[in-house]
């Protein structure tokens, strides 16, 4: 077939075959690009009419840095969450997803015979059994509902409190929480002294912990694009990971696009597929020589990072979530104490076990892409609501 | 007591930065004062200005300097911003009808004093003459001098 020009004058013209094929080829260019940019990124969809929302307790704060989804015998689904400040007694709050089902808090001492130290990490494994960890007094008790101390561990090698080379300070948020396999208990941890630099180097940043001995051992280090360079702050290097089966953790790090398989035993970091986000475009290096209080702050806020990985069982998918950092503008006035100007944006990219893309999606100020509860009946996230007594979570629609 | 603030301080330095503590500045130092020196001769009374909300470690911190301070003589502790928010009032609530010496500043009456930087803990040296305003890296140094400097004025 040969394509056919037509002018005005109704005479016709045949293009040579070279030029020809460089136009279909420069066409499909074109296209391409044009998918590229405008077909795969789409804002994410949500379902208002499908919310969790959750009126708060006059004893808790709207604010849940850490919590954890937990499903009672009977088949009734609660978040779990702790205040983002100490408290006495220390409280964990159950919030019923059933809003037929009452929700509750538990106490814990802080002192006594049944004092526990100030709660600042937790993992709920049943009513039983419930692991809450002092990280200043490296404390870790299990203690039942009722507050009863079962077991204390002790997570530092030697007797001082005071923070030293090989100590580590147990350190879970929502996307790096505490894990439980089989008897061992895995905690997510930063290197005590000197953060920011070559302790970085070291495995160090998950604790493991045999609950039937009480035996520590440090794992999980850094790839190899991570060792010897200087990555800023605090948030541009601690990984996000999440537990896949018994051995195997999938890891994201802060200023990397590849996501991770790392197998605890052996403690094999292995690259499982790449994940890029169109948000990660100012990443920049970070400028050991210019590291003073300012800049580190700035970088904090402005430079974008890939904040986590989670793992969604029930579709058997991944979620890499990224921030964009904040603007110049807003990085001035936060530098200076004052509230940002404009919200940071957030993207999410999901995939297939095997690493294919799905979907991917841009996140505006409205929701926090942080804030994302893997239920059985679909991905819900947070509303980044003015509320001060109600949090609310809207269902994540997915064509 | 003590050496257990100073360690909170430490990770409240990793979470946002905070201007209540470093782990490059060790030692005691005024970062930002009226006068050219410490006032040595204080006669009044000593204020610590402590914002209503802050991270984990500083509320922490906060907590422990209102146990330490909350009942010395010359010594107030003023609780500024929002102390009508749902965290100030399960943190401190019980705090405050604990301790003889905790202001809440409702009106913004101290707000000059800690304007410009808004999420730092404060300390203020009055005198008769004049308010003198220091700003405070909370090592076991300073709080010892704090200590000190209270013991003195209630001589």
């Amino acid at each position: 077939m040969k394509l056919l020009i037509v002018d005005e004058g109704s005479k016709v013209f045949q293009l040579p075959k070279t030029l020809h094929l460089f136009l279909v080829l420069i066409l499909i260019f074109f296209i391409s690009c044009t998918s590229n940019m405008d077909g795969q990124w789409g804002k994410l969809k949500v379902d208002t009419n499908i919310a969790l929302s959750f009126k708060l307790d006059s004893l808790s704060s709207n604010y849940w840095p850490v919590s954890q989804l937990f499903k009672t015998e009977d088949g009734n689904d609660y978040l779990i969450h702790q205040n983002p400040f100490p408290t006495n007694p220390n409280r964990l709050f159950f919030s019923s997803l059933n809003p037929l089902k009452e929700s509750f808090f538990l106490n814990f001492d802080v002192e006594g015979p049944k004092g526990v130290g100030g709660i600042t990490d937790f993992y709920f494994h049943n009513f039983d059994s419930i692991f809450l960890i002092d990280r200043y007094s490296y404390r870790m008790s299990l203690v039942d509902s009722l507050g009863q101390l079962k077991m204390v561990y002790r997570l530092k090698e030697n007797d001082s409190n005071e923070p030293d080379d090989s100590s580590v300070l147990p350190f879970s948020m929502d996307n790096r929480k505490i894990m439980k396999t089989g008897k061992f208990i895995l905690i997510p941890v930063i290197p005590d002294v000197d953060p920011y630099d070559s302790n970085y180097n070291l495995r160090n940043l998950i604790l493991v912990v045999n609950i039937e001995n009480g035996e520590m051992k440090k794992k999980i280090g850094f790839p190899k694009s991570y060792q010897g360079e200087f990555r800023g702050d605090l948030f541009h290097y601690i990984p996000s990971f999440s537990l896949i089966d018994n051995k195997n953790l999938i890891v994201s790090y802060p200023l990397t696009d590849s996501i991770f398989r790392i197998n605890i035993d052996s403690d094999e970091i292995i690259p499982e597929f790449h994940s890029k986000s169109i948000l990660m475009k100012g990443m920049t290096a970070a400028d050991p020589s210019r590291w003073d209080d300012e800049e580190s702050k700035r970088f904090q806020f402005a430079v974008p990072r890939h904040t986590s990985v989670i793992h969604d069982p029930y579709r058997k998918t991944y979620l890499r979530v990224s921030n964009s950092g904040f603007d110049d503008e807003s990085v001035s006035e936060m530098i200076k104490r004052r509230p940002a100007l404009r919200p940071s944006k957030s993207s999410i990219v999901i995939h297939e076990f095997s690493g294919k893309v799905i979907g991917r999606f841009i996140i505006e100020g409205e929701y926090n892409a942080s804030d994302i509860l893997v239920l059985k009946r679909g991905l819900f996230i947070a509303l980044n609501s003015q509320l001060e007594d109600e949090k609310v979570y809207h269902k994540i629609i997915i064509d | 007591m003590r050496k257990y603030i100073i360690k909170l301080l430490l990770i409240s330095y990793m979470m946002i930065g905070c201007e209540t503590s470093s782990r490059s500045h060790n030692d005691f130092e005024i970062i930002e004062q009226m006068d050219n020196e410490f006032p040595k001769e204080t006669k009044d009374s000593i204020y610590l200005l402590i914002p209503s909300q802050a991270c984990f470690e500083c509320s922490r911190n906060s907590l422990q300097l209102v146990e330490l301070f909350g009942d010395k003589p010359n010594c107030s502790i003023v609780f500024y911003g929002n102390t009508e928010s749902r965290n100030f009032q399960i943190l401190f609530k019980s705090e405050i009808s604990k301790y003889s010496n905790l202001i809440l500043d409702k009106d913004n009456n101290w707000e000059n004093y800690y304007s410009d930087d808004p999420v730092s803990i404060w300390v203020v040296f009055s005198s008769w003459e004049n308010r003198k305003r220091f700003k405070v890296k909370l090592t076991e140094e300073n709080i010892i001098l704090l200590e000190d400097r209270l013991n003195l004025l209630s001589l």
